[in-house]
This record gives structure tokens, sequence and C-alpha cells, in this order.
């Protein structure tokens, strides 16, 4: 326990020293735990793109994703080309979607999600680095460490998984770009959700 | 609401006369919904322009809030889907004056406790009888500050004593100001609404509260006022933060003015 508090307040620390996080500058850079209790630095994926995915999955705008499968066809789609893809989950206990790290494990086995790994972000300290507003709120970080996108998976902003299909994917089309070393266009957008249960 | 159970082997009458009593409670409270909704009428269709009016009434539990129109930083406006008679049409649903809140860190504008929102139903030309059953699905969003739950209503339209109520919640909605004129200019990240009102108008501008309808150009926190503007004649400027998700320059707007006797108007540019 001691360990894991430590821990968090280095984690909390180091994200406190980092500047605001804004598209087109450096990301901020993060140390926090997975599911598994192991620690993952943004650090360990240089040269990668990086997806972050915040997440809440009792928020219906997440299940609309997830029910919809688009959100596990993504990601399998693009860690298959490399991408690293992070689930995170900030929101606080006692809050919507709250799940300890074991469950937050069987929850995200059970969608069939095929992110790279699920960090558990109880303090909402990498949210709040990243000003995470809302589940989904999708960011990318380029290979160079720049934050790339911040914004909605779609312009769709409802509930319901019929309005996929359809939807422009201004976060695939972002990610699309950034593979390619391209300019992304409607870098920054306002993403559509459940306000992050901080 | 999390219930959890300790459950012993044995039990003496009372305990589990207690137990049931908690699960009982513990079931009801999962089982409640936060809001709920009802479709009403009084049945009158106006013989010159064939509108019946209907309220759609959602009710939501403390605590709980659903969105306007402009909903802020996130969330979602209800919507309708009316399942129309032959020859029946449906005008679109509107939309009453709303409050700020806050869900966290963000801003947003809707609607707590009960709230009323009016719908037009337009009968056919030749239409003379009492209104036919009418069906309808009703869908939104609510959430505090812990979660954000979606829910619909399958309604059936209520057709009865509700004529008072129905001007009421009708008179209050906004009244659109054919005869002011706005513009809107970008400078910096700042947004600049310039009003004019005609010669006869005694309306203060200076005493509106004014709330963007069009999201994302204004932000949410921000509050501008209207002051005069010097050097014209009935012409009134208000600034604030643009929306942080801005990108272009905005040349449309509509803004909702809640003025000080509690009478509340909509202007847009043209």
């Amino acid at each position: 326990m001691k360990t894991l508090i430590k821990t968090t307040i280095i984690s909390a620390l180091a994200l406190a020293s980092a500047h605001a996080s804004e598209v087109g500058k450096p990301a901020p850079t993060f140390t926090a735990k997975n599911v598994k209790g192991d620690e993952v630095s943004l650090s360990k994926f240089a040269d990668k793109v990086i997806v972050l995915e915040w997440v809440n999955f009792d928020c219906p705008f997440v299940k609309k994703h997830y029910s919809g499968k688009n959100m596990q066809t993504l990601q399998e789609a693009y860690t298959a080309k490399g991408v690293v893809w992070l689930i995170v989950n900030s929101s606080a206990e006692g809050k919507q979607g709250y799940l300890e790290a074991s469950k937050l494990a069987e929850k995200v086995a059970a969608e069939g999600a095929k992110a790279s790994d699920v960090i558990v972000d109880t303090d909402g300290a990498v949210g709040k680095a990243y000003d995470a507003k809302v589940t989904p709120h999708m960011m990318i970080i380029a290979k160079d460490g720049t934050l790339a996108y911040s914004g909605a998976i779609d312009d769709k902003p409802s509930t319901n998984s019929a309005d996929i299909e359809g939807a422009e994917k201004l976060f695939a089309n972002a990610l699309d770009a950034v593979i390619e070393g391209k300019q992304v266009t409607n870098a920054k957008n306002k993403p559509y959700g459940c306000g992050v249960k901080y | 609401m999390t219930c959890r159970f300790h459950v012993w082997p044995y039990y003496t009458t009372m305990k589990l006369i207690l137990l049931l009593a908690v699960l009982s409670t513990c079931a009801t409270a999962q089982s409640k919904k936060n809001a709920s909704a009802m479709w009403i009428t009084n049945g009158a269709i106006d013989p010159k322009t064939k509108v019946m009016k209907t309220l759609v009434k959602m009710s939501m539990e403390e605590s709980w809030h659903t969105y306007w129109l402009n909903p802020g930083d996130s969330g979602l406006a209800p919507s309708i889907k009316v399942e129309l008679p032959e020859g029946w049409n449906t005008g679109q649903l509107q939309f009453p004056v709303p409050k700020r809140f806050k869900t966290g860190e963000l801003a947003g504008f809707g609607y707590e406790g009960e709230v009323y929102f009016p719908l037009d139903l337009i009968a056919p030309d030749n239409y003379a009888a009492p209104p036919p059953a009418m069906k309808a699905t009703f869908s939104w969003l609510v959430c505090n500050n812990d979660s954000c739950v979606p829910g619909k209503e399958e309604m059936v339209l209520e057709s009865g004593e509700y004529a008072e109520l129905i001007s009421k919640e009708y008179r209050a909605l906004p009244t659109t100001l054919n005869e002011a004129k706005l513009s809107i200019s970008k400078s910096e990240d700042s947004i600049n609404l310039f009003l004019t009102l005609p010669n006869s108008s005694d309306l203060d501008p200076s005493k509106f509260e004014v709330l963007s309808v069009t999201p994302d150009i204004i932000a949410p926190t921000a509050k501008p006022a209207f002051a005069k503007t010097p050097s014209k004649q009935n012409e009134w400027k208000a600034s604030a933060p643009m929306n942080e998700y801005l990108s272009d320059n905005p040349t449309r707007i509509s803004i909702l003015l809640k003025y000080v006797s509690g009478a509340s108007y909509l202007v847009s540019t043209p």
C-alpha cells in the first residue's frame, strides 16, 4: 500500500510539473498503473503513435461504440498497424464507471477490447493533465511526442449505435493522417459524451 | 446505489424481517427511474392554422438535469419521434428558457425538476373530428455529478383539461424579435455581438442575460452583457470569450435574451 501511495504521489507530482495539454505541443508525460498493477510510462512508447481513449463503460456514449463494436474494430485495426492504444479510466471511486483494477480488466476483456493496455486513473491525474472532458474523448500522440489530435470519435453526438455508420470518422481520419505523417485537419474538435467523472 | 449483504447461517426472525425490508428498499431504489415523461393536449385544433398544441412534460428526480438545444460543454438535448397518422404533420420540439448549471467542471444549459416542451401537431386541411390516437417516443439524456443515463418513454397523447397549462407554457417560450438586427464578428479570442433595436423598442439590452442557442461559438461559462455603442444610435455591443472548439470565423448565431421582467427573446443573424 505504501508503494502504491508513493507511486501515485510521484505520478501526480510529475504530471503537475508538466505543461498544460495543447494540440500541437508536446504531450504531457505520465507514469501510471495499469489494471495488472504494473507501471506504464509514456516514455516507454517513444517513436510510436499512441492513442488515448477515455472510457466509462456505464456511459451511454461509450456503450454506443462498444455495443456496436466500433471501438473494438478500431483498436484491432490500428494496433495491428503498430499503434499503441491505451484505454484510460479516470472515474473516481463512487462515481459512474469506476471499477477497481481487477474488475476493470474483466470488463475490458468481456467487451472484447483490443487495446494495448488499460490505465487505472482513479485519482484523475492523467485525465486532468490531458484535460480529458468526456467519455469517449479520443487523443492521438504523434511519433515525435506532440499531441496531434484531441476530440470526438465521430461527428454524430448520439447514444444510438445505428448512427455510427454514415458518421464522419473524425478520429480515424486523424489517426490515418498521423500514421502517414500528414497534417491533421480538424485536430481539435469538441468531443461528445458523458463528462469524465473525476 | 450499491447494496451489499453479509448473510450469516442462522437468522433470528427479526434479522430475517430486517433483511427482507432492506432488500425491498434496495430493489425499489435500483429500479427507480430518474426521469419520466408524458404527452398531453386539450385536443383543440385552431380552425385557421390547423395547429393542435401539445406539451411533453418531463419530470426529473432531484439532482438530475437534462439539456437545452445548446447543451454546453457536454450532454445532449431530448428528442421526439412521433408516429403520425395519415395527413398529420409535426412542428419542431420547442425548448423553454434554460438555466445554467455545472456538472463537475463542465458548464451546461438545461432543465431540472419539471419541464414542458411544446410541440405543434398540424392536422390535415379537412380535419374536424377529435384528434386520433397518437404515439411518440421521447428520448433524453439526464446527468448528475456522478452519472449520465439515457432514457426514453413510449408516450400516448393524452387529451384532457390542459388548456390553461398549454397556454401558459406556450406563452413562456421566447419571442422572436424579428425587428431586431444581430451581427457577429471574431477578434482574436473574442466573439463580438452587435444588436440593433428599432427606435420604438423600450427594451434595455444592458438588462439582458445572453445565452447562445448556437453551440460552440461562445464559451459556455461566458456571460456577455450588452453595452451601448457610443457612436451608433440604438446599437449595442457584447463581447465574450470564444468557445475553445471554434475554428472558423462565425457568420451566423442565434441568441436567447432573458430580460429582467422574466420575458425572453430570440434574435438571429440574417
